[in-house]
């Protein structure tokens, strides 16, 4: 490692930071264009443009080594995208995500497209918002700050006093991420964030967080994101369907403890981070060194970059982390690869102490592409205690020490160690290539691992760049890992979610609207569904024009594409022999639109199943937003809105079929993306019947059953999301 | 003719440094101001293409020294020439004096850092400054106070203050540590306290226009943030900050009218989040707030100052200046629910595009005449 002293005038300035940088790296400091002040964001576009996003409200484009301005007086950017496909950037503009488009192709934005500003702001200066981040699907993702300041605080009065809870949520959705996967389309995803700065979507479509430690968050998280979980910032919950204020105040740490997914990877305080920024993963092949496949994470305080990787054990992600490079000139906050390989990243050291000392700076990290560093390359978890991975061979053997500790979880900022302990380190072994330890030690869940090889070198006696390693123990190692979800041609992008996962969130209980509230008026133009639009003959109306569930699936005569559709259905009231532990059993059947995508109809009254399977599902993709059953035996009424999918001439899929959906007169399907038929992926395909499923199981019946053929579903959305009065927001 | 010269004779009264100005010389300034300068630096010297000259930041100093070199040399990088090739040393001297004689308030503010111990039971004096070195000393183009993070030690500020008006002023000065302040080598203010107050008015005392030296000292407890606030304020008028939050090297930013209109999304004391600055090249900004769907203020003669939000994490609002104009009251386009779709600048106008109650419409804002604004629906 070179360790560099810097001049003596720096030094005056910083007591003494020590650039430590790894063999076979260097790091260069580019020029910033005049009046490029606080850097907050940095993207690449794949021909090798830099552009750059400022907190002062710039975009700027470096070609080559020319800056010139693209965009300006935009209100604090926090992030900046080159999407690829739209060739346009997205900002992450206090206010909203905005496209900068530029038209004419003059090299300046000259149109301001808001993608979505569905998500409140109270002007409080805290309101950060970071991001946007892209899936594979070419959906945005970005993250809502809590307030400063404001009314809505949630202090426990732990360890003592006033106890904390300073963050505030003052307006909907704040400590949230969300997804917005085209114009006007907003999904708040995940929420329990507090100061969620950093956001990256790993190259397997799974959503990290980065938060900064505080009221609730006890030290620097790394989190592995799934739509619907909640990750510890109480202040955030008011904005779920089965929370209030109220009911936030009226409980305790214990019961949000219940609820909240722990971080994959506590980014330990001081030694590694104290205000991490947006991961990003190693995807150059090699180019920036022997660490392909691992998250890089740049620290505003610390002005560093460390690695950290991840490992599923008992169907979560949990990990490591380890220091890598630093003596950065400011606090990285975003990060980029370019199409070298070489590792840039935007700083900032205003508002908040970095220790690099300048208030801002874009730099990146190269590597020599010969030299191999040496250095704690990864470490995993066993069933008796951990394997660490060096870059190197390792010279003479050295026995790790080890400590752990766990967290609190309360109001007040951070916590410190708690019991922390010495543990005793047995049966080392080295693998035969030198390059991997196994140890055993005594391993408990919710703690830290800090295992550290102090003097350890490699073969050519050189020592290691960062000799401690930290792994975050959440779960054992199980006897057998549980198997992933199956696989059916499409996965849940973005929501890191397996299909029918039992461990998904459940969909929050509401009170249906009454039946004569969900009364909606038939448009002159429905065809009504009646006996002669049916061909399965097993299905028949009986005189009270009710269709009860029929063997063999049902679809009409006539096909149809987009279309607005009515049904009620009814469950027949079971017996409890007849459901007993078979939730998927009472009233199963199926809205089976264009014959393939299904809108799952069972009874979820009382009788919960896996969330894509509950009532309202689409089935293994959405669960429903809330769940506005009403119990067997009585008539529940669906209506539907959607637009089929979209397919090239060749019949490559090129835009997903939408679906908007009110249960009992409650929005449950919010313009919802579908990711394919329910049991495979999307097969090019014109109009098609409209299809109900049989299924195994308790009785179900259909009734006023209607369907509106080739609506504009662009032009009926907005007043179709506010059909019922429980639906406006 | 005869006043004329008999002005001539007067000797200006200011004495700044070494150079006596002269209303000759002051004339001549202001010839060449508003024959070349005022392009950029605007009729009141208050700014446009090029900064203010007649704030409080001084990016490349504010000594008769420095403005004469920024005069003469240019400033790399910017379209301010070196005019040693333009004017004489005599003109140059001129417009340097007339930019001179419009400054008000702190200005070539020296700061500089001292270790505690040596200060320990003495009182706070600029003797006892002057008998030890400083630990480090720089000229702060903000011209005020301010410290690191975490500052441990002591301060001295020593800046000259441009008084233009004669009158009664006074100190007001928060109780926190040791605070010494002088005038012209007069002790006007001494406070020790264990115990910090908000604020504290210290007697008033009468101050000639001119140019005073005045010297800050100050010394208080390390924290998180320097919590030292003092300003000079005018008996019964304005004041100066002679304290302040650091630009981090940011320098102060104004937007104003350009050719073309313009959008400017800042966050503005009084105006919702989501407002829309639609800055006109006739100097009118008219604020439309996007979820509202209403025209909430305009303002003739505009600008947005961003200045007071490029420090620290932004917690100060930007400033929205001009001549507020009546605005007709309600919504721009009839409906209930708004939504912001794009906007784009189209010459001297600005198109925003809306969802009002689900359906998309447009509408422009143009100038009209010197001081009004058109709103045209599509």
């Amino acid at each position: 490692m070179k360790t560099i002293l810097p001049s003596l005038t720096f030094v005056l300035f910083t007591s003494l930071v020590l650039a430590q940088i790894p063999n076979g790296y260097k790091v260069v400091t580019v020029p910033l264009p005049r009046g490029a002040v606080s850097v907050l964001g940095l993207c690449h576009k794949p021909d090798g443009t830099l552009a750059i996003a400022t907190w002062e409200g710039e975009v700027w484009e470096r070609k080559g080594e020319v800056w010139t301005k693209f965009a300006e007086d935009l209100m604090e950017p926090n992030g900046i995208l080159w999407d690829i496909q739209e060739q346009a950037y997205y900002v992450g503009q206090k206010p909203e995500l905005t496209r900068l488009v530029d038209s004419n192709k003059d090299g300046v934005c000259d149109r301001y497209e808001t993608v979505t500003d569905e998500f409140g702001i109270s002007g409080e200066y805290h309101e950060y918002h970071f991001g946007p981040v892209i899936d594979s699907l070419g959906r945005k993702y970005a993250s809502l700050n809590l307030g400063a300041r404001g009314e809505f605080t949630v202090p426990d009065g732990k360890p003592f006093g006033k106890g904390g809870g300073n963050m505030s949520y003052n307006a909907p959705w704040r400590g949230w991420v969300y997804r917005s996967d085209r114009d006007g389309h907003f999904q708040p995803l995940a929420s329990g964030f507090r100061s969620p700065c950093g956001i990256g979507m790993s190259p397997e479509d799974e959503l990290f967080i980065t938060d900064n430690q505080g009221d609730w968050v006890a030290d620097c998280p790394l989190y592995h994101v799934r739509e619907g979980n909640f990750y510890g910032h109480p202040a955030s919950l008011p904005a779920r369907a089965d929370y209030t204020k109220e009911k936030v105040l009226s409980q305790t740490a214990s019961d949000f403890d219940k609820i909240r997914t722990k971080p994959a990877v506590w980014l330990v305080r001081e030694v590694i981070a104290n205000s991490p920024g947006s991961p990003i993963w190693d995807t150059t092949e090699g180019k920036f060194g022997p660490f392909t496949g691992q998250m890089f994470i740049g620290d505003q305080r610390q002005s560093n970059y460390f690695r950290s990787g991840v490992e599923k054990v008992n169907g979560e992600y949990q990990g490591w982390c380890v220091d890598f490079l630093r003596g950065l000139e400011s606090g990285p906050v975003k990060m980029s690869f370019d199409p070298q390989g070489r590792l840039w990243s935007a700083q900032v050291g205003r508002g908040w102490f970095s220790k690099g000392g300048k208030r801002t700076a874009v730099q990146y990290a190269e590597w020599d592409r010969k030299t191999i560093p040496f250095a704690l390359h990864s470490a995993s978890l066993t069933k008796t205690g951990f394997a660490v991975t060096f870059t190197e061979r390792i010279g003479k053997k050295i026995t790790p020490t080890v400590r752990s500790w766990g967290y609190h979880y309360y109001s007040t900022y951070g916590s410190p160690p708690v019991d922390e302990k010495e543990l005793p380190v047995s049966n080392y072994q080295l693998s035969k290539d030198r390059k991997t330890v196994t140890f055993d030690v005594p391993l408990e869940t919710d703690r830290v691992y800090a295992i550290h090889f102090p003097g350890q070198l490699n073969t050519d006696t050189e020592p290691l760049d960062f000799d401690t390693i930290y792994y975050t123990l959440n779960q054992l190692r199980p006897a057998k890992e549980p198997k992933p979800g199956r696989n059916v041609g499409w996965s849940l992008v973005g929501s890191s979610w397996s299909r029918n996962d039992k461990a998904r969130p459940l969909p929050p209980v509401v009170s249906p609207l009454p039946l004569s509230e969900c009364k909606v008026a038939r448009p002159s133009n429905a065809l009504v569904l009646d006996a002669s639009q049916w061909s399965n003959p097993n299905w028949k109306f009986d005189e009270q024009a009710v269709m009860p569930r029929g063997k063999g699936h049902n679809p009409t005569k006539k096909e149809f594409g987009d279309a607005r559709i009515h049904l009620e259905f009814r469950f027949d009231p079971a017996t409890k022999a007849e459901c007993e532990g078979k939730s998927q059993l009472y009233g199963n059947s199926g809205i089976f639109l264009m014959s393939a995508y299904e809108l799952q109809v069972v009874n979820s009254f009382q009788n919960d199943a896996f969330a894509d399977g509950f009532c309202g599902a689409v089935y293994g993709q959405h669960p429903p937003l809330v769940n506005a059953s009403r119990a067997p035996g009585n008539w529940q009424s669906y209506d539907i809105l959607y637009k089929a999918p979209v397919f090239q001439k060749d019949g490559l899929f090129a835009e997903p079929l939408r679906l908007s959906v009110h249960h009992n007169g409650h929005l449950i399907q919010n313009d919802a993306w579908i990711y394919g038929e329910v049991g495979g992926p999307y097969k090019a395909h014109g109009k098609r019947p409209l299809m109900i499923q049989d299924h195994k199981g308790t009785g179900v019946s259909f009734r006023n059953l209607w369907i509106v053929p080739d609506i504009n579903y662009e032009d009926e959305l907005y007043s179709f999301k506010r059909l019922f009065s429980s639906s406006l927001n | 003719m005869k006043n004329h010269f008999l002005s001539l004779l007067f000797i200006y009264s200011l004495v700044l440094g070494s150079t006596v100005r002269t209303f000759a010389s002051l004339e001549r300034g202001q010839e060449i101001y508003s024959q070349i300068c005022v392009t950029c630096h605007g009729p009141n010297l208050d700014g446009g293409i090029g900064p203010s000259l007649v704030d409080a930041y001084w990016k490349h100093g504010d000594t008769s020294e420095a403005i004469m070199r920024a005069i003469s040399k240019g400033i790399n990088g910017t379209e301010m020439i070196a005019y040693e090739y333009v004017y004489s040393e005599e003109d140059r001297q001129a417009v340097t004096d007339f930019i001179l004689d419009k400054q008000e308030g702190n200005r070539q503010t020296l700061r500089s850092f001292y270790a505690r111990d040596y200060f320990k039971g003495k009182r706070l004096t600029p003797e006892l400054f002057d008998s030890v070195e400083s630990s480090s000393q720089e000229i702060l183009p903000e011209n005020f106070l301010y410290t690191k993070r975490a500052f441990d030690g002591l301060l001295r500020g020593q800046s000259k203050l441009y008084i233009k008006q004669a009158g009664k002023y006074r100190f007001e000065v928060n109780l926190h540590g040791r605070t010494s302040i002088w005038l012209n080598g007069e002790e006007m203010h001494y406070t020790d306290v264990d115990k910090s107050k908000d604020s504290y008015s210290s007697k008033q005392f009468h101050l000639d226009a001119g140019i005073h030296d005045l010297e800050v000292l100050h010394e208080e407890p390390t924290g998180h943030s320097m919590r030292f606030n003092a300003r000079l304020r005018k008996v019964g008028g304005g004041y100066w900050m002679l304290t302040g939050k650091s630009l981090e090297g940011n320098t102060p930013k104004i937007v104003r009218p350009g050719t073309e209109a313009k959008v400017v999304r800042k966050w503005i004391e009084g105006l919702p989040p989501r407002t829309l600055l639609v800055l006109l090249p006739n100097q009118v900004m008219v604020a439309y707030d996007s979820a509202s769907g209403q025209v909430v203020k305009a303002w003739k003669s505009a600008l947005v100052n961003q200045t007071p939000s490029l420090d620290n994490r932004s917690q100060n609002q930007s400033v929205a200046k001009g001549q507020e104009i009546a605005v007709a009251a309600g919504t721009v386009l009839e409906g209930h629910e708004f939504n912001l779709l794009h906007y784009e600048t189209q010459g001297d106008s600005v198109l925003i595009s809306s969802l009002v109650d689900g359906v998309s419409q447009n509408f422009t804002i143009s100038p009209q005449g010197t001081d009004s604004f058109t709103v045209s629906l599509h």
